[in-house]
């Protein structure tokens, strides 16, 4: 009779408190929105499971959690608390984007670099809120809408907020659709969201080949600590490219990308348990990430319209909404609120060039950010 | 996935380049449908684009119109591309028909991948959309 | 410490300006390198072909043939006077007739079916198509495209009467 109470006490249900249970709701909510919603499925579903994992209450030394030494979830985080995973997810995003209308106009990439500055303002109010300077970095770069690159700085910035950090930038990533419309339109006219982009240029394939390495030694050799996540980013493009490592390419942006970010996910979804998630941080944190996604999408609007105050060939300003980089999915907003305004209006190719760009600013920021503080 | 001489024979893609032809053969599903059936229906979330390999199809739009598309490689489904995403007709068999489909998922991680085909497609897109642009008109007829 | 005094202390404005400054200095040189990547690479082929002197090879133009294939074909007007019809596609087709014309003389396609279908009419699909395929219907043009009327010159007769006419 002992034994069967001794073993009642230890399972979930004597040991879970109302925090599993709002956790276990949220990662419910990440399947639902992943699997009914269609809201980024293939990021939203592992880390919703991965919730559901992390919030199971164990009994602590049985070596089960993620935080308990030599437990397997232990080892599979290993890859996230050392910034494992997001350089290799870059050398398969690298190995499945074509950079071409990146190249044909490459002024589009300013819009890229303007989105940035949704970081480096939260990173400032993230500093007027009393958080530390390493942290502040961490929560800033959700702005740059790129989980990677949130979770690598995190990751080596402040590795105790990788959860929220992680989460937060892939909620606002999922939730694109939602932030940024409305935002759009309140920094758009009609007449600027009806401005048709001329056809780009055809890129030669030379061009796509030697742009990896020149791209990858200019930005790297100005931004060194953006190594890892651009020398994978721009790696996995020269395998496309080159078309002579085709075998690796193809696994690069099949296999080795859809590992990589089931370990991610799941893992950084079991982080989330309930005693280190559910804090007043966690809510700060969640805010902030929010301001910054929309000041980043701000930003970019708002540098397209004053480049058209200088430029004869005008630019749609709705392009700089796509500058935050949740690839491919600011573009496609970006396409489909264009193309609300006039049918006949194409945006997404050309809203891929500063979306693109924003991946390489959001690095090189995050580069940026961890030589300063760490 | 289809063999991508299935695909080379449709006008639609006639300007297009061999690589290309291939990258959407690889995600192209061979579907057959039975007279009466509808393939898709007028203001339903589009997802897949079409491309006619044999049979006809009486496309019908919610204000009556309605036109038959018989030739092969004929192009059905472009909302699947185009805001706000939802079919403006309902795609009716007429006859034992082949379509090829092509999940618009699928279809824009191609263009991502290869911005040009994306570029082309949505050119072809557009001349469609212009063609029949009278069909989705809503003046009444006599 | 809150505020601006905490910006301060971590040094807040210096890192913002200059990663700022970073990220788009970045991305501007790369810019201008693309910007010039392709004249650079065009330059450099034009210096290679001054210096290998090779001789161009002008693209041969196409022969009259191969402009006589890229042309579109016209399309023939089939003209079909005379439709022979089955007995069950006569049936069929006097069917149609009626229902259309509870529409009027133009009538819409996708209601006709629906009628069809109604009323049980036999295979109501493949007869359309084959109506459509003989010019038996006929689609209207300018503002009234899409809807369609009785082709009002193709005389319809049935197999047998074609037999007995033979």
């Amino acid at each position: 009779m002992e034994l069967i109470l001794d073993f009642l006490s230890n399972t979930g249900f004597a040991l879970a408190d109302y925090r599993h249970l709002i956790m276990i709701a949220v990662g419910c909510t990440f399947i639902y929105l992943g699997i009914a919603k269609h809201y980024e499925p293939l990021l939203l579903v592992p880390i919703g499971f991965g919730i559901l994992m992390g919030n199971i209450p164990v009994f602590r030394g049985l070596g089960l959690g993620i935080y308990e030494e030599g437990s397997v979830l232990h080892y599979l985080y290993f890859g996230v608390r050392q910034g494992i995973y997001p350089p290799l997810i870059f050398l398969g995003i690298g190995a499945m984007t074509d950079f071409s209308t990146m190249l044909a106009r490459p002024k589009l990439m300013l819009l890229g670099a303007a989105a940035q500055v949704g970081i480096f303002i939260t990173f400032l109010a993230a500093l007027a809120l009393g958080f530390p300077a390493n942290e502040a970095g961490s929560i800033g770069i959700i702005g740059g809408a790129d989980g990677p690159t949130a979770i690598f700085l995190s990751a080596k910035l402040a590795p105790e907020l990788v959860g929220p950090i992680a989460i937060a930038a892939y909620s606002y990533m999922a939730l694109v659709p939602v932030i940024q419309p409305p935002i759009m339109y309140l920094l758009t006219t009609k007449e600027e969201r009806l401005i048709r982009m001329s056809d780009p240029r055809p890129v030669s394939k030379r061009e796509k080949i030697i742009f990896p390495i020149v791209g990858f030694l200019l930005c790297c050799l100005l931004a060194p600590a953006a190594l890892p996540l651009l020398g994978m980013l721009f790696f996995g493009n020269l395998l496309k490219e080159c078309m002579v490592a085709d075998r690796l390419a193809q696994t690069a942006r099949t296999a080795l990308i859809d590992i990589v970010t089931i370990l991610l996910g799941v893992t950084v979804g079991a982080s989330t348990q309930a005693d280190v998630f559910l804090t007043a941080k966690s809510v700060g944190i969640f805010c902030l990430g929010a301001a910054s996604f929309m000041v980043a999408t701000a930003g970019g609007i708002l540098f397209a319209k004053l480049m058209n105050l200088f430029s004869k060939d005008k630019i749609n300003p709705l392009l700089g909404a796509a500058g935050v980089s949740a690839v491919p999915d600011s573009a496609r907003v970006v396409q489909l609120i264009g193309n609300r305004e006039d049918p006949g209006n194409y945006l997404l190719m050309h809203a891929m060039a500063p979306n693109i760009s924003g991946v390489i600013g959001s690095a090189i920021a995050a580069g940026v950010l961890w030589s300063f503080l760490l | 996935m289809i063999h991508s001489e299935e695909l080379r024979q449709s006008p639609f893609l006639a300007d297009f380049t061999e690589s290309d032809i291939a990258h959407l053969a690889q995600i192209a599903l061979p579907t057959r449908w039975r007279p009466g059936e509808a393939i898709f229906s007028a203001r339903s979330p589009a997802k897949y684009l079409y491309i006619l390999k044999s049979g006809s199809i009486l496309l019908c739009f919610p204000n009556g119109r309605s036109f038959v598309v018989r030739e092969p490689g004929q192009l059905l489904g472009w909302s699947s591309l185009v805001s706000p995403f939802h079919y403006t007709a309902t795609g009716l068999c007429l006859t034992e028909s082949t379509l090829f489909q092509f999940p618009n998922s699928e279809l824009y991680k191609l263009f991502q991948m290869d911005a040009g085909l994306g570029q082309r497609v949505m050119q072809k897109i557009a001349a469609i959309m212009q063609e029949r642009k009278p069909y989705r008109t809503r003046e009444i007829r006599a | 410490m809150y505020g601006l005094s905490a910006i301060s202390a971590a040094n807040g404005w210096l890192i913002t300006a200059a990663g700022i400054t970073i990220v788009f200095t970045g991305l501007v040189v790369l810019a201008l390198v693309l910007a010039n990547l392709e004249k650079t690479l065009t330059a450099w082929d034009r210096r290679h072909e001054m210096l290998e002197k090779r001789r161009r090879i002008p693209k041969a133009a196409p022969s009259p043939e191969e402009m006589a294939a890229e042309k579109p074909k016209a399309v023939p007007t089939p003209t079909t006077p005379v439709v022979d019809l089955s007995t069950e596609q006569m049936e069929v087709y006097a069917y149609f007739q009626w229902l259309a014309n509870r529409q009027g003389e133009t009538f819409s396609l996708p209601r006709l079916l629906e009628q069809a279908e109604k009323r049980g009419i036999r295979n109501p699909y493949t007869h359309l198509d084959l109506f459509l395929r003989l010019g038996l219907i006929q689609e209207l043009g300018g503002t009234q495209r899409g809807f369609y009327r009785w082709n009002p010159d193709v005389v319809v007769r049935s197999a047998e009467e074609a037999e007995v006419g033979s």
